[in-house]
């Protein structure tokens, strides 16, 4: 999908990305990489002969020449930096309120407004925001970890044995998938005794996991008939090594996408769950959390609910823009764009 | 075609059987028993576990689950403990025509506004109105739909006073336009960029080439030779959507006060109400599951090419 960015050079034609996959002369590691017809300086286009710019490389350059990615990469950055030092640089306590300074107004000293306890907005989006980022990326890596063990091993089985085992994998995915939006993460959620930030983890890493797994099955599929799987298993490599070696690498482009695309989503899950009272509790912030609270105040003191919010909006936003700008950069034919 | 149908069909049956054993665990791990929450914090111990008792709450859980699946076979969702042991399936029944008008209104609005956004943006690729209406949907996509019922209160309800803020009526349109837009919002975003990314991908075949040089004006190609063609993929994203606009509505409908079966849901979640919570989940499982096979039948039977897979 493409952003503001991505259309330089491009005289006229869609900008649906026209490069043909020829794998011959490629080197086996991201080898749909290197295919990608973009016709920009001409460099991309060459197959890795010598002195050619490795496929990691030339996809990073892509990657860079997208504005929207690198807005997008900005953004996380300084959201982390936030994060990470807001012990150190938020200029008020998150835990303690002001006295006497309870429902003020955006003004030099409180920038974002203060709440009802008089605790300063900014200072808890930042330390809000590590909640937010630290949920969104730890259950991203959970839903990884189960989406490519899942994944890798229903492809494979489904192409060189009976395909029993890929056939009940793929059921538990329909099954997991068939739980409607963030219902699955809300039942487990609400499993906890007491609310926190890391039942909302686990929730949303065990729910987000079944698009991860299709695409990777997909990948595995598609890999697994290749020549040099052939080759790998008639030389008799351990199965074990040939997944982890030869085939997940591969498919790593789709899946890197999917998952920064899924960062995105688990901030939102998130917000969500926090919203709905299962995540984060007062006193700790979490962006989700801010808006819950505000939610009976928003119309009066609107500074408490508007900017946690475009916090949100703007995270997810870069988040999203990064993982199209890497689509684009590797290549990605079909991503994960409905889930 | 038959076979097909049959084979996806047979698919269906684990999935929902998964469903609801997932759904069964995740019920009774939820802490707190029914029978405390249902008679209150001063109840003594052995009215509790006479209360259990009488649920069946102490026979081991494969047992209650068989019980369970027995029964829901029958088409039989028990008695909801919270609301009077009034029947599930009639709590069901009222709720899902307040969620039904819901994901049609926000259906309605992603349409209206996604599909004539998308073709408005493919006629001229990153022209200042399409890198508008991308910039747009690109924020839609990312913002979180209680924060935008939020804002949508705030300026249509409380600054403009146009729309009510809460609420529901039976009848009453007005009562749900904001709870429509707030959950459409991401499907018009998701429709817009569908629409004008298959679209461009039309827009490149021969048949387009020769409808240029048989004169056609710029807009007779778009409209009716690039969109009907485009037009296919676009049945997917709705029929997928409207089935998770059917369904996942607990955030709205919780911000909104609308009586549907999400924020039904939510409520039996707080109330350990069992047979209302399992309910929910395999009514809404079975239209989700049900409608995503319709529309691959109906892809299948548009597109005879996918038949065979």
């Amino acid at each position: 999908m493409e952003t503001a960015g991505g259309k330089d050079g491009e005289g006229g034609s869609s900008g649906v990305p026209s490069g043909k996959r020829d794998s011959e002369g490629t080197c086996p590691m991201f080898h749909g990489a290197v295919a990608y017809g973009e016709p920009c300086a001409g460099a991309a286009i060459s197959p890795s002969g010598p002195g050619a710019p490795s496929p990691l490389a030339a996809a990073w350059r892509r990657l860079a020449r997208n504005r929207g990615a690198v807005f997008g990469m900005i953004v996380i950055c300084a959201m982390s930096l936030a994060a990470a030092g807001a012990p150190v640089l938020s200029p008020h306590s998150y835990w303690d309120g002001v006295p006497g300074c309870e429902r003020l107004g955006p003004r030099p000293g409180f920038w974002l407004g203060t709440d009802l306890l008089g605790r300063d907005v900014l200072s808890r989006m930042m330390h809000g925001a590590r909640i937010s980022l630290a949920v969104g990326a730890a259950a991203t890596v959970l839903s990884l970890a189960i989406g490519l063990t899942v994944g890798l091993a229903a492809g494979y089985s489904a192409v060189y044995s009976r395909g029993l085992l890929d056939a009940a994998l793929m059921r538990l995915t329909d099954t997991v998938y068939a739980f409607p939006g963030i219902l699955l993460a809300v039942g487990i959620a609400a499993i906890a005794e007491k609310p926190s930030p890391y039942i909302v983890f686990i929730a949303l890493g065990l729910s987000g996991w079944p698009g991860i797994a299709r695409v990777t099955r997909a990948e595995t599929m598609k890999i697994a008939a290749a020549e040099y799987v052939l080759a790998a298993r008639s030389l008799g490599v351990p199965t074990s090594r040939i997944l982890l070696r030869h085939i997940l690498p591969n498919a790593l482009s789709p899946v890197t996408v999917m998952a920064t695309l899924a960062i995105g989503g688990n901030i939102l899950g998130e917000a969500a769950l926090s919203f709905l009272g299962l995540g984060a509790e007062d006193p700790y912030p979490s962006w989700g959390g801010m808006l819950s609270e505000a939610r009976d105040h928003f119309t009066v003191y609107w500074w408490m609910g508007i900017f946690p919010g475009m916090a949100i909006v703007l995270t997810v936003l870069a988040f999203n823009v990064v993982g199209d700008g890497l689509r684009d950069a590797l290549d990605v034919k079909s991503g994960g764009a409905s889930y | 075609m038959w076979g097909y149908i049959a084979r996806r069909l047979l698919q269906c049956v684990p999935v929902l059987i998964g469903v609801t054993m997932v759904s069964f665990a995740i019920v009774h791990a939820l802490p707190g028993s029914p029978a405390e929450v249902l008679l209150g914090p001063r109840a003594s111990a052995e009215q509790i576990e006479a209360a259990a008792e009488e649920l069946g709450l102490n026979k081991p859980l494969p047992i209650q689950y068989l019980k369970y699946l027995g029964r829901l076979i029958r088409g039989d969702l028990g008695v909801s403990w919270s609301q009077k042991d009034l029947h599930v399936s009639k709590i069901l029944i009222r709720d899902l025509g307040v969620s039904a008008r819901l994901a049609l209104g926000a259906m309605s609005f992603a349409m209206l506004l996604g599909i004539p956004l998308g073709i408005l943006s493919a006629r001229k690729p990153y022209g200042k109105l399409d890198n508008l209406a991308m910039g747009v949907s690109l924020i839609g996509v990312c913002t979180p739909a209680f924060w935008l019922a939020m804002l949508l209160v705030l300026i249509f309800g409380v600054w403009l006073r146009w729309l009510p803020i809460s609420g529901y009526e039976p009848g009453s349109l007005a009562h749900l336009v904001l709870p429509s837009v707030t959950l459409g919002a991401i499907s018009a975003a998701i429709l817009a960029r569908m629409t004008r990314a298959s679209i461009l991908d039309a827009m490149g075949e021969d048949y387009i080439r020769t409808a240029r040089s048989r004169g056609l004006s710029e807009w007779r190609t778009l409209l009716a030779h690039a969109f009907p063609n485009a037009a296919l993929p676009l049945i997917t994203v709705i029929g997928s959507n409207l089935a998770s606009l059917f369904t996942g509505a607990v955030l709205t409908e919780t911000v909104f006060s609308l009586p549907g079966m999400g924020r039904e849901l939510y409520e039996a979640i707080f109330n350990r109400d069992y047979n209302l919570m399992l309910g929910c989940i395999v009514v809404m499982a079975v239209i989700f599951v049900l409608a995503n096979l319709a529309v691959d039948i109906l892809y299948a039977f548009l597109d005879p090419r996918l038949r065979r897979r």
